[in-house]
């Protein structure tokens, strides 16, 4: 598993580092079952805080992807594929909506006229 | 001289050397020696069996031989075999033949080993390691010099680097397993069992112990690559780990692994003494790093590329650095 993150990005750290593991997830590198390294030395080898690593992982438990126990570390879940490509396309729905000048407003609209 | 190293004569010499070393503890101190010497030490130091001063030498013997043997027939050789694997072949011939030669001396020498069970009884472990780690180093840089160099049209391996901005940071994370390591530390605590059963000697302690830590270490090694270097760390072991620093790293190359090329499973030669240190616990894909003093670390692990390019990309931005340009960019 391959992780970058760029300072010079505007995207907060945890959202960069939230995103490279989902791209992980979808594209396989990382498979359901599998268990991430410890956050602590993730943190050590972006020269980041581990806590930012940990907020990532927080938001990947809340979109189902990850699970966090105790003594077990952190797991892909097993339908994180699927779900990982399917947020993917949603973040890229909405930069794309964005980059187009539409309000979230509008974005939401779009979304209940597809549902 | 480089070309006495070519036909490998140093490592002929050293066997020779080594054999006459091994054999003159005995040949002098011999009159000396009671009809029986302790070959088998219980927990407390305190020897609790003993063998026929012939019978004990005939074994250690078979030590020097095999030693003696491993490197003469390395020294005709040597010269068509890579770099790596001549000196692994050289560190582990010269081992044993340091091992004899140390066991000689512990059982032969009055008061440095067996013949005394007091305090002067300890240098006897002390003189066993520090025999076989000279002679082992001795063989493996000998055969480092008389091993076939590459040569110049040697096409070299593409070497993968990621283009990283300025305020970009990677870090790539993987992983190499072989379960098969459990069943041989299985096998081993099986074996220790039967042995405390049976014989309720501290032997089967030792093989539990053994078998436990060769599952421990080997069975999933997890890699980590980023700009603080290479670090591998064991199944189930926080430490010790395996850390390659970033500054000593001069290129990342992804090789295929073939174990009988790097000594064998495990972890193979060390760095300090032998130039040459390889974690293989499976065959297959692996990283092989060239630091900058000429010393080589090969570790086995999957999808071994993004490793090398985050390595090579940290060593090329590096402050000063002489590292290699890469031949491929992301």
């Amino acid at each position: 598993m391959l992780l970058r993150i760029d300072d010079a990005s505007r995207v907060p750290i945890h959202e960069q580092v939230a995103g490279q593991v989902r791209a992980a997830i979808a594209s396989g590198a990382l498979a359901p079952g599998e268990r991430l390294p410890p956050a602590r030395e993730l943190a050590t080898g972006m020269s980041i805080n581990v806590h930012t690593v940990l907020r990532a992982l927080q938001t990947l438990r809340d979109e189902g992807l990850v699970d966090i126990r105790r003594g077990r570390g952190v797991t892909v879940t097993g339908t994180a594929p699927e779900l990982a490509a399917i947020s993917e396309a949603a973040r890229s729905l909405v930069a794309d909506a964005r980059r187009q000048g539409m309000s979230d407003a509008d974005i939401r609209r779009l979304v209940d006229g597809a549902l | 001289m480089t070309s006495q190293n070519r036909r490998g004569s140093g490592l002929v010499v050293l066997a020779l050397a080594g054999l006459a070393l091994a054999v003159l503890p005995w040949l002098m101190f011999w009159q000396q020696l009671p009809a029986n010497l302790p070959s088998h030490f219980g927990l407390d130091g305190r020897p609790d069996g003993w063998m026929s001063r012939e019978a004990l030498f005939a074994v250690i013997l078979v030590f020097d031989l095999v030693g003696a043997i491993g490197l003469v027939t390395l020294a005709m050789r040597a010269h068509r075999m890579m770099v790596a694997p001549a000196t692994l072949t050289g560190f582990l011939a010269g081992f044993f033949l340091g091992l004899g030669i140390g066991m000689g001396m512990a059982s032969a020498i009055p008061g440095l080993g067996a013949l005394n069970t007091s305090a002067a009884g300890a240098l006897g472990p002390i003189v066993v390691v520090a025999t076989s780690l000279l002679v082992g180093a001795i063989a493996a840089r000998l055969a480092q010099a008389s091993a076939r160099k590459p040569r110049r049209d040697d096409a070299s391996p593409p070497a993968p680097a990621l283009t990283l901005a300025p305020g970009e940071r990677a870090v790539w994370t993987g992983s190499a397993s072989q379960p098969l390591w459990w069943a041989l530390g299985g096998a081993l605590i099986v074996g220790g069992v039967l042995a405390l059963i049976l014989t309720r000697e501290f032997w089967g302690w030792l093989l539990i112990v053994v078998g436990l830590g060769i599952g421990a270490t080997f069975a999933r090694i997890r890699v980590q690559a980023d700009h603080t270097g290479l670090t591998v760390r064991y199944t189930a072991l926080a430490w010790p780990s395996t850390h390659i620093r970033l500054r000593s790293i001069q290129r990342a190359t992804p090789i295929d692994v073939i174990p009988s090329q790097w000594g064998g499973w495990g972890y193979r030669g060390t760095v300090l003494v032998a130039g040459l240190a390889a974690v293989v616990v499976r065959k297959g894909p692996g990283l092989r790093l060239d630091l900058t003093d000429g010393r080589v670390f090969v570790v086995t692990v999957d999808d071994p590329e993004g490793a090398a390019a985050v390595l090579n990309a940290e060593v090329a931005r590096r402050p000063g650095s002489g590292g290699e340009p890469a031949s491929g960019e992301e």
